[in-house]
C-alpha cells in the first residue's frame, strides 16, 4: 500500500483570543484539522498527523491584524498511489460504463475494458455477474484487487483508473 | 568448419525472410552458406559496398544474430636472400570475421517473438486504460480518469461539467466512446502475427531438439584452423604481391630497371589522386615485350583494378591516336610522375614507355599530315628509336614549360615556310610575315624564340 510517513512543515494562523496557556494544544488542533484529510500534488493524501515536533517555534505577529503565526513542522502519514500499484478496495458504484471502488479517499474507476470478459453487467442488480460462475459477482460494498493503470495529479486532488484483467485480481474472497 | 543442422540453418533463412528487408536476407543467407568470412571478401562476393554491408552487419550483431571477430594475419613473404631458414612476415594485417551465432539463434528468436507479443498486448491495454468519453449534448470529450469526477451517485450515470455559460453547467449525458473500430484493428493484428509467428515457432520447437555448435570453427586444429583463415581460394592477392609479381617480370625485358628504387621512389612520390595510365602494347613487340601477353601469361593473378580496354577502332576514334592491335586500360591510385628528376635519373617504368609510345603515334600522324604540304621529310623517313627520344624529350620540356617545335634546317640554315615555301630564317621580312598564314606565321614564330634561346 502507499502509505507513508513524512516530515512536513505548516504555517498555522493562531487568533489572538487562544494565547493563553493551552496555547499548545490549541496549535495542535488547529495544525491537524487543517491538515488531516486533504490532498497535496506530491504527497498524496494527508490521512493524520502523527507527530508535532518540539519545541514549538515562536510565533510571528503580523502587524495590524493581530494573528500570530506558527511555522509548525509535523510528521505526517500520507497516502500517495502509484502507477501499476496493486491495490485492495471496496466497490462503491457499479454502472455499465464499469465499477467505481474506492482506496480510502481515493476514487478508482474501472471500465468495463478492464473487467474480463467473462463478467457481464447486470443492470437490475447493478452488478457484474460471472457467466462462468453465478456465485461470483462484483456489486456495491463488495471487495476487489485492482491494479491501478493511470493517475491523474492536480493541485487539489487525486484521480486514477485500474483494472482487474489480471491473473490475482479481482473478487476478494 | 562445424557442421549446423539443416534445421537451424532453415530457421535462420525463414527468420529473415519473416523480420527483415531484401537487403538483410542477402546477407543472412550469404553468413548461411559461407558460415564464416571476411567482411571484405563478403563485400565482394554480394557486390555490396563494405561500407553499407558493414552497417547491415552491424545492425544485425545489435539484434545478437550475427556476432564477428577479428584475427591478426601475418603471411610469409619471398625473401630476396635465398636463405630458406630466414622467414620474412609480411606486415600484420587485421580482418573481421562474421558468422551467425547459432548458439544463442533460438534464445534471441523466443526473445523477439516475447517482445512483439507484449508489444501487441500494450496496444490493446492502452486503448482500453485511457477511455474516451464524450456529452451528448456539449460534445465535450473526457478521459476515464474524468469519470470519477463526472459521475452522478443518485443518477448512476457520468454528467457533464462543463461550464456552458457563468454559473451554468453543460449536465448533459455523457457516454462512452465506441472503441470497437480500434480494438477490432489490434485485435485483427494480434491474429495475423499469431498466423505468421506459428511455422517460426514451430521450427524453433524442431530446433530446440538439435545440437549446435558454438562456434563454426569449433573442433578444428591449428592447421584446419590456419587453412580456413588465410588460405582461402577466393582471396584476392594483395597490391603489394601483385606489384612485385608484375615488376619481376618486367625485369626481363628492362635490364636496368631496379624494383628497390622504384620501390623507393614510389613511396616517395606517391600521391593521392587518381591517375588513369594507358598501357599500349603492340603483338609484334619492341622494348616491352608482350604487352597484353605479358598480364595474360605472366601475371598469376588479374588484379582488381585492371581491365580489358576496348577495341582500339573506337580508341582511335576518339582520340586520334595511331594505330595499335591491342591495348590495356589500367587505372591506378598511384601517380607515376617523376616531379623535377630528369629522365636519365629516373628509369622509366612500363606505364611511362607506354605513355610515351602513344605520343609516338601522336607525332606520327602529325608528321603524316606535315608531308602533304611541304616535300622536306619525305626524302628520309626518321628512324622509330630516333623519333622515340625526341618525342620523349620534347615531352620532358613541356613538362618544364618550354615547349619545342620542329626546326627545318636546310643546307646548314634554319627554314620556315611562307606560302609553302622555304625560306632561311634570316631573309624573312615584313613583306613575308604579311603573306603568312596562321600555322604558318606561329610556326616562324616558334622557331624565331627557339633560335633566339638557343643563341643565348
Amino acid at each position: 500500500m502507499g502509505f507513508f510517513q513524512v516530515e512536513l512543515t505548516k504555517n498555522v494562523r493562531v487568533h489572538p483570543r487562544h494565547f493563553h496557556s493551552k496555547l499548545k494544544e490549541t496549535l495542535i488542533q488547529t495544525l491537524m484539522d487543517e491538515v488531516e484529510g486533504t490532498v497535496s500534488g506530491r504527497f498524496g493524501f494527508v490521512v493524520s498527523v502523527l507527530e508535532v515536533l518540539q519545541p514549538l517555534p515562536k510565533g510571528i505577529l503580523r502587524e495590524g491584524f493581530g494573528f500570530a503565526i506558527y511555522p509548525l513542522k509535523y510528521k505526517a502519514l500520507v497516502f500517495r498511489p502509484f502507477k501499476g500499484e496493486v491495490l485492495d478496495a471496496v466497490v462503491t458504484n457499479v454502472t455499465r460504463h464499469g465499477i467505481f471502488a474506492q482506496v480510502g479517499p481515493l476514487t478508482i474507476f474501472v471500465s468495463r475494458h478492464q473487467i474480463p470478459s467473462d463478467m457481464t453487467h447486470d443492470e437490475e442488480t447493478a452488478s457484474y455477474i460471472s457467466v462462468v460462475e453465478k456465485a461470483e459477482r462484483i456489486q456495491r460494498d463488495s471487495a476487489i484487487r485492482l491494479r491501478v493503470n493511470g493517475i491523474k495529479i492536480d493541485a487539489s486532488s487525486f484521480t486514477a483508473v485500474g483494472t482487474i484483467l489480471d491473473d490475482y485480481l479481482g473478487l476478494v474472497e | 568448419m562445424a557442421q549446423v543442422p539443416k534445421q537451424i540453418e532453415d530457421l535462420v533463412r525463414v527468420v529473415a525472410r519473416a523480420f527483415y528487408t531484401d537487403l538483410y536476407i542477402v546477407v543472412l543467407d550469404a553468413l548461411v552458406r559461407e558460415k564464416y568470412i571476411r567482411q571484405d571478401l563478403l563485400s565482394k562476393k554480394l557486390h555490396v559496398a563494405t561500407k553499407e554491408l558493414r552497417k547491415l552487419l552491424l545492425q544485425l550483431q545489435e539484434q545478437k544474430l550475427v556476432k564477428c571477430e577479428v584475427r591478426v594475419q601475418r603471411k610469409p613473404t619471398k625473401s630476396n636472400n635465398n636463405n630458406e631458414n630466414s622467414t620474412e612476415y609480411q606486415r600484420a594485417v587485421k580482418a573481421t570475421f562474421w558468422y551467425i551465432d547459432y548458439f544463442h539463434l533460438i534464445d534471441v528468436i523466443k526473445y523477439r517473438v516475447d517482445g512483439m507479443r507484449q508489444k501487441v498486448t500494450e496496444m490493446m491495454a492502452e486503448g482500453h486504460v485511457y477511455q474516451s468519453f464524450q456529452c451528448q449534448k456539449c460534445k465535450e470529450v473526457y478521459s476515464s480518469l474524468d469519470s470519477a469526477r463526472l459521475f452522478v451517485p443518485t443518477e448512476g450515470v457520468l454528467r457533464c461539467d462543463n461550464v456552458i455559460v457563468r454559473n451554468t453547467l453543460c449536465k448533459g449525458l455523457v457516454e462512452e466512446v465506441e472503441l470497437e473500430g480500434k480494438v477490432a484493428t489490434v485485435k485483427e493484428l494480434q491474429t495475423r502475427m499469431e498466423n505468421e509467428l506459428r511455422p517460426i515457432l514451430e521450427m524453433v520447437a524442431q530446433a530446440e531438439q538439435e545440437k549446435v555448435p558454438l562456434h563454426p570453427l569449433e573442433g578444428l586444429d591449428a592447421d584446419q584452423l590456419g587453412m580456413i583463415i588465410s588460405d582461402n581460394p577466393d582471396e584476392q592477392p594483395s597490391w603489394d604481391t601483385l606489384r612485385e609479381e608484375f615488376y619481376s617480370h618486367r625485369n626481363n625485358s628492362h635490364p636496368n630497371y631496379t624494383q628497390s628504387s622504384f620501390v623507393e621512389k614510389k613511396d616517395e612520390d606517391h600521391k593521392e589522386e587518381q591517375v588513369k595510365v594507358e598501357i599500349v602494347a603492340t603483338e609484334e613487340g619492341t622494348s616491352h615485350q608482350g604487352g597484353n601477353e605479358l598480364f595474360k601469361q605472366g601475371l598469376k593473378h588479374v588484379p582488381s583494378w585492371f581491365e580489358e580496354g576496348k577495341e582500339l577502332e573506337s580508341r582511335k576514334d576518339t582520340d586520334g591516336r595511331g594505330v595499335v592491335e591491342n591495348d590495356w586500360i589500367v587505372e591506378l591510385e598511384d601517380s607515376h610522375t617523376r616531379g623535377g628528376e630528369s629522365l636519365e635519373q629516373v628509369p622509366l617504368d612500363e606505364y611511362s614507355l607506354a605513355y610515351y609510345r602513344s605520343l609516338i603515334g601522336a607525332t606520327n600522324s602529325q608528321t603524316t599530315s606535315k608531308e602533304e604540304g611541304s616535300e622536306l621529310l619525305s626524302s628520309q623517313e626518321p628512324e622509330e628509336d630516333t623519333l622515340f627520344e625526341e618525342t620523349v624529350e620534347n615531352s620532358l620540356l613541356e613538362e618544364e614549360g618550354i615547349h619545342s617545335c620542329n626546326i627545318l634546317m636546310e643546307n646548314g640554315q634554319v627554314m620556315v615556310q611562307v606560302q609553302g615555301q622555304l625560306i632561311a630564317l634570316k631573309d624573312v621580312k615584313e613583306t613575308h610575315l604579311k603573306q603568312m598564314t596562321t600555322d604558318e606565321y606561329l610556326a616562324y614564330y616558334e622557331t624565331l624564340m627557339q633560335t633566339q634561346v638557343t643563341q643565348s
